[in-house]
């Protein structure tokens, strides 16, 4: 079984795509400039791994008592630290670019209220990292009444009272302006939830796709269990994505416009009216379970120059080949699952189908602007070194030292990756 | 997904010393990228003979080592949606590797001529491991299993189970449905490999609760044109000592329906209880070694069998999985058993006072019954929901004769009393039960107010008739006044209804709260309820000096038997996980469970003295402890402690019986002061499994104590003529103790399979009972030890070793310690040999040792051969030759012990005999004959 769907479980959401009789008056979205990007996974071309990346640094984290965790269930990037979430140990934890273990954070009695719902797991995953020019960084992590903020040792600087019961993902679109996703709003008449919202401050200055709390039986959808916004290189801007819809939507602190618009062959494709004809009323989640190769969701879209990685995601996980660079220029398609290791990748594979999952369950966690970011576990790392076991290979430093003195019990290795500009 | 992964990089390799080794990447040139997943086969160039197979890694690439040099061979690249590749190459010398470097593989599909001459062996398709038939060469009638135990990774055990890379197939199905009854072997050892077009193997989700449960299954997919089909077999035999068997089971397929007729007769203990047992037992197996079936030559008796059924099944849908299927099973068995059996024996109590009895006893038993079955169920099952229904009607009509005679003889071995009964019984008994079980299970797109709950309901009504005639004479040597005469006549007549109705609510706080799968403490609520009324009619007479029968005013009676039995229970409990992602998972579970039993138990007879109303009430907890330790890669172990207690009430025989004395030798009194016993148990359980995939070791651990305080137990009153007065009584406190050992493991060798499960079990327990007013505790140990090992070369010669040694030792502590201690050798050789495709011989030698202090040992070996030859041109036909007890050895000696009473002696049993029989397997798949 593909762990990828299993990771792909419901998410959070109560999101219900059933149309929302509201009388909630929805910003209009910009859709002059839409790209059409005609996608067959199958057509995806392979390349090496220097054709696509400039250079990767492996990181491995170190490994001490204290340090030692489990999964990178998200990863910020910080201008000198990465910050990472760890379900399995309930923590968060701070380390240097160079994998110095630094600091930890206890969470597990932080209760992730947005993930408190009747029917998820309640799993803590969401903090925030807030950078500013002007005052040291800080680690947000919110419950339903106070918002906790810690600096980079790990300590609690300050707890502020949270009256706003949106604890959801908060993007920061710059003019003191940011974006909140599944947004609840009730003023006055109206009492609403929405997929996003754009706040400046506390007061909502655009909202967009109403849906129903009150989500019927078959309400729930597949989701990339991921995000729903992915920084773009401009700090101030994100691709927004929903499930089920196959567009790409841009967002800027003045709204919202949709970017791309994807096209699958129909083997892949959900029918046009699948969420609104009522036959598919209770049926839905049966659709994708018995049809594996029909694709719910886009996502981990990241942008760079004319380049665009994103992931598709179906419950069969299109044979482990589910992430894709497009050439916007060329409208070239190449996968990244099948990307030939060379030297810039010490000739270890890039991905770990039949290996591990951790490719198919967190693709690339973030983009910094500049690099793309993901990890193996030390399990699969030492899968890798048999792999290519009798090659001559001359590691980088850091990854010779990482195969003499670790083992596949350490931390996972963070693997910092910079694309090429096409 | 790791378990298949790992098949990558096996292979059937060569030992030559003239070899060496290959390799090369596969590059799709179309797509530009190497190809992981593709199917890789060297084949001899001359003769097409495959080699070795691979699927290629992560990185497309392949490596085989011990491929013989000097020779031409063959290397065939296959991938699902590309044209396969063929590429000759010659490794020039010995110990030389040579590197094929990138091997181009274009896209499209695969010609109709390529699949015949190069299928690959083994394809990956996406999650899904394929085996493929075709491109394993043997003989034409060879089935599945035969196929099956020519993969490396995948090991077929003696009892059937199949296993891949050490893990257990879970269920093997065919065109993803259960086969007939659902036993692999049916489907493996009557399906023809010709006929399947792919085995899959693939990983199939458990509970999803616990992500490390998931099941291995293995599905037959038949090539078109195959999915309907017939296969069984008709037998008949005949031989010396006028013994025979005939046996016939024709079963259909469709992928709607499955439809099995089956038919028995023979007169050589072979007792199928049911329909699936007599499938089982007949299967046409192909062209490997499997150990002989043979007659349980130590049953006890000579039976007559004749039985008949048919079952038949129905799939509402053509694609079933775990959250859609809708299924009818209906089946109809009957059986005709004719039995006879003369059981001699002495049994000697000891008493207090250095004194002992004797008793000799002879029963003579000659029974004819005649039952018949009827189940049908109904089975349908949606994503978060499912229901049962099922129904079984039985009707017995059995005559059974006894004549027993009996004597008794004190410490000098003289007589002092005698005791012959005829007994003859006629019994019909017609019984119904009724059960639906309704679960539901959590779903996260479920609004309901109850998202879990399992709640079940069964209905038995039991009628029962008994005709008995008893006829008994007791002879007293020492005193003529107790001697006795009896021709008693018994028209019993007896209705009981039981009704059961539970309700379960798993993890109640979820429910009530709506929270799901929070940490902490959660519940589970459980009610089980059981009303019982048995209402008896009883009418006896006697037959009087006038020669005319006269009712027993004792005897005959009206009674009303009724219970309800109460018990709710409250289970706390708690989980703690501890996992690090791809290092280890860690889980503690504990659980307290709070069951009270509320039991009322009702009497309304006509005799004043049988009219009870008890009632009766305890607190009967449970508690468990379980710690799971896997280690990614390494190893897997459990640790259970469990905890439960229950209370054993007095049933009515036991508190005020109506005293029937024609059996002087035991005649059950009544105690009304009994008490309900309560027995307590501890248990504690390890296992170990290693998760490496070659060779793989499984052992466990086990042990569990009780005790049970107000024991209920016989206080025997025995007279100098062996007249023995039984009450139940409350009796102190009962102690057992129990532990087990159980190791398996494989050995790849070779062509060759070592299976080895060594198994040792011990039994230790101290019993306090009374004899004459004295307490007596009985000391009992016994134990088992098992070593088996079954060897198979190649599909040639198969061989099975066992040895066992079983002891018994029981130590009286009371007024004498009179002991008494015997042992077991069973020793077992069983081998099959084929000679070319069609001969094949079977031998089986079981020898036995009994030992028992201050007895003669009884050494006797039972041998048993036979010779099978398959002819026509699908193998349908068989002539075989038994011959069974060889060496007239067999004796079947009865030697147990139990408290301070020694049981010695003999009953009937099979003895030599040969037979010849002729098989024929009708078999059609598909449109036309499998060849």
């Amino acid at each position: 079984m593909n762990k990828n769907v299993l990771s792909l479980i419901f998410t959070s959401s109560f999101i219900s795509l059933s149309l929302v009789n509201s009388f909630a008056q929805t910003m209009i979205i910009d859709s002059t400039q839409v790209t059409t990007l005609r996608i067959d996974p199958n057509n995806a071309k392979g390349l090496k791994v220097s054709q696509v990346f400039e250079e990767i640094t492996y990181i491995p984290l170190e490994t001490t008592k204290e340090s030692l965790f489990g999964n990178i269930d998200k990863l910020a990037v910080g201008k000198e630290n990465f910050i990472i979430y760890d379900n399995d140990t309930q923590a968060i934890l701070i380390f240097t670019k160079d994998g110095k273990y630094q600091a930890k954070i206890a969470v597990s009695n932080i209760v992730d209220e947005e993930n408190k719902t009747p029917n998820t797991k309640s799993r803590f995953k969401k903090f925030d990292l807030i950078e500013n020019v002007d005052s040291p960084s800080i680690i947000r992590v919110k419950s339903s009444k106070y918002s906790y903020e810690y600096d980079l040792k790990g300590k609690e600087v300050r707890r502020i009272s949270l009256i706003d019961k949106n604890f959801n993902d908060r993007f920061e679109l710059g003019n003191g302006i940011h974006a909140k996703v599944n947004y609840y709003i009730k003023s006055g008449a109206e009492s609403n939830y929405y997929e996003l919202a754009l706040l400046k401050e506390k007061e909502v200055i655009g909202k967009y796709f109403p849906f129903a709390k009150d989500w019927e039986q078959d309400g729930a959808v597949y989701t990339i269990n991921h995000s729903s916004l992915y920084p773009k290189v401009d700090s101030a801007a994100a691709f927004f994505v929903r499930p089920g819809d196959y567009s790409v939507y841009g967002l800027t602190n003045t709204g919202l416009s949709k970017n791309f618009k994807f096209v699958f062959p129909a083997r892949n494709s959900i029918p046009r009216d699948f969420y609104s004809n009522p036959i598919f009323k209770g049926k839905r989640i049966e659709y994708f379970d018995t049809n594996r190769d029909k694709i719910y969701s886009v996502g981990y879209t990241y942008q760079v120059g004319n380049g665009l990685f994103f992931k598709l995601a179906t419950r069969g996980g299109l044979n482990g080949n589910d992430s894709f660079l497009y050439n916007l220029k060329t409208m070239d398609l190449f996968s990244i699952n099948h990307l030939q290791p060379d030297n810039t990748s010490s000739y270890l594979p890039l991905t770990d189908e039949g290996i591990g999952t951790e490719f198919a369950n967190n693709n690339f966690h973030t983009f910094d602007g500049k690099y793309l970011y993901t990890h193996f576990s030390s399990l699969t790392m030492f899968r890798f070194k048999e792999l290519v076991k009798g090659k001559k290979i001359e590691y980088s430093p850091v990854i010779k030292k990482y195969f003499k003195s670790g083992d596949k019990k350490g931390n996972p290795v963070i693997l910092q990756l910079l694309p090429k500009i096409f | 997904m790791t378990f298949i992964c790992r098949l990558t990089g096996f292979g059937q390799q060569n030992t030559a010393s003239n070899t060496g080794s290959i390799k090369g990447i596969v590059i799709d040139t179309a797509h530009n990228y190497a190809l992981r997943s593709a199917t890789v086969t060297i084949y001899k160039a001359s003769t097409g003979t495959m080699l070795s197979y691979q699927i290629t890694n992560n990185l497309g690439e392949f490596l085989f080592k011990n491929l013989p040099s000097e020779q031409p061979l063959k290397v065939s690249i296959s991938h699902m949606g590309y044209k396969t590749l063929n590429k000759t190459f010659t490794i020039p010398t010995a110990n030389q590797s040579i590197d094929l470097g990138e091997l181009k593989i274009a896209t499209g599909n695969i010609e109709l001529d390529e699949v015949k001459i190069s299928v690959p062996p083994i394809t990956m398709n996406g999650d899904t491991l394929e085996f493929n038939p075709a491109a394993f060469k043997l003989d034409s009638n060879a089935v599945v299993e035969d196929l099956l135990r020519k993969i490396p990774n995948i090991t077929v055990w003696g009892d059937g189970t199949i296993s891949v890379n050490g893990r257990d197939v879970k269920r093997l199905l065919v065109n993803g449905k259960e086969f007939f009854t659902g036993d692999a072997k049916i489907a493996t050892q009557n399906l023809p490999k010709n006929i399947i077009e792919k085995i899959q193997v693939y990983k199939k989700q458990g509970d999803s609760r616990n992500p490390l449960d998931s099941l291995i299954e293995m599905n037959l997919k038949t090539k078109k044109g195959n999915e309907n089909g017939y296969f069984g077999k008709i037998g008949a035999g005949y031989g010396t000592e006028k013994h025979y068997e005939l046996d016939g089971n024709v079963n259909f397929f469709s992928p709607h329906s499955q439809l099995s007729l089956v038919g028995a007769k023979n007169n050589v203990n072979k007792i199928a209880k049911d329909i699936s047992t007599l499938i089982a037992n007949s299967s046409f197996k192909g062209i490997g070694t499997n150990i002989e079936y043979m007659p349980d030559f130590r049953t006890g008796g000579l039976t007559s069998n004749t039985s008949g059924g048919i079952s038949y099944k129905y799939d509402f849908l053509l694609k079933a999985d775990e959250n859609k299927n809708k299924q009818i099973n209906a089946d109809y068995f009957v059986q005709n058993k004719n039995y006879s059996n003369l059981y001699q024996t002495k049994s000697v109590l000891a008493l207090p006072g250095l004194q002992q009895i004797s008793e000799n006893n002879s029963n003579n038993t000659e029974s004819i019954s005649l039952s018949h079955k009827h189940g049908a169920t109904y089975n349908w099952l949606r994503r978060n929901k499912s229901l049962k229904l099922s129904q079984w009607l039985t009707n017995t009509r059995d005559e059974t004769t006894n004549i027993i005679e009996r004597n008794s003889e004190n410490s000098k071995g003289e007589i002092n009393s005698y005791n012959n009964t005829r007994n003859q019984n006629e019994t019909h008994s017609n019984v119904y039960r009724f059960e639906m079980e309704y679960r539901k299970r959590p779903d996260f797109a479920s609004h309901d107010f109850l998202k879990e709950f399992i709640v079940s309901y069964s209905f038995d009504y039991g009628q029962k008739k008994e005709i008995v005639g008893n006829l008994t004479t007791y002879k007293s040597l020492i005193d003529a006044t107790q001697n006795k005469n009896f021709d008693r006549h018994y028209d019993n007549k007896s209705n009981s209804l039981n009704q059961r109705i539970s309700l379960l609510l798993p993890n109640f706080k979820n429910t009530i709260f709506n929270v799901d799968r929070p940490k902490g403490i959660n519940f589970d609520l459980s009610n089980v309820t059981t009303i019982y009324t048995d209402r008896d009619e009883n009418d006896v007479k006697d037959r009087m000096a006038s020669g005319l029968y006269t009712s027993n005013n004792y005897l005959t009676n009206n009674s009303r038997y009724t219970t309800i039995d109460e018990v709710p229970g409250l289970n706390i409990k708690n989980s703690y996980v501890k996992k690090l992602a791809n290092r280890f998972y860690k889980s503690l579970d504990i659980s307290i469970g709070l069951k009270g039993q509320f039991f009322v138990q009702k009497n309304n007879s006509l005799k004043a003295f049988q009219n009870i109303d008890r009632r009766y009430s305890a607190f009967i907890p449970t508690a468990a402890i379980s710690y799971n330790d896997r280690q990614y890669g390494e190893y897997e172990k459990s640790y259970v402690l469990d905890y439960s207690s229950n209370q054993t009430i007095p049933n009515i025989q036991q508190l005020t019986p109506l005293i029937d004395s024609t059996n002087l030798y035991y005649v059950r009194q009544g105690n009304l002061k009994l008490k309900p016993s309560f027995t307590q148990n501890i248990s504690f359980l390890f296992s170990s499994n290693s998760l490496e995939t070659k060779n793989a070791l499984k052992y466990s651990l086990g042990a569990t104590i009780g005790f049970t305080d107000n024991n209920l137990t016989d206080s025997i009153e025995v007279d100098k003529q062996n007249i023995r007065n039984i009450y139940t009584v409350n009796a102190g406190r009962n102690k057992f103790m129990s532990a087990n050992g159980n190791l398996t493991k494989v050995f790849k060798l070779k062509g060759s399979e070592i299976q080895l499960r060594l198994y040792t079990y011990l039994y230790k327990s101290k019993t306090p009972n009374y004899f004459n007013g004295f307490l007596n505790l009985s000391d009992y140990l016994t134990t088992t030890n098992t070593i088996d090992a079954n060897l198979t070369i190649k599909d040639r010669f198969a061989i099975n070793v066992k040895s066992g040694y079983n002891t018994t030792r029981s130590v009286q502590n009371g007024f004498n310690n009179i002991s008494f201690a015997s042992s077991t050798f069973a020793n077992s050789i069983s081998a099959s040999y084929r000679l070319g495709k069609r001969l094949s011989i079977n031998s089986n030698i079981n020898a036995n040792t009994n030992i028992s202090r201050g007895f003669q040992n009884i050494d006797y070996t039972i041998w048993n051969a036979s010779t099978t030859y398959r002819f026509l041109k699908g193998n349908n036909g068989e002539v075989k030759f038994s011959a069974l007890d060889l060496l007239r050895e067999n004796v079947n000696v009865i030697n147990r012990s139990f408290g301070n009473t020694l049981i010695f002696g003999s009953q009937t049993v099979l003895q030599q005999y040969f037979m010849l029989s002729f098989s024929y397997y009708p078999r059609m798949f598909g449109k036309k004959t499998s060849k």
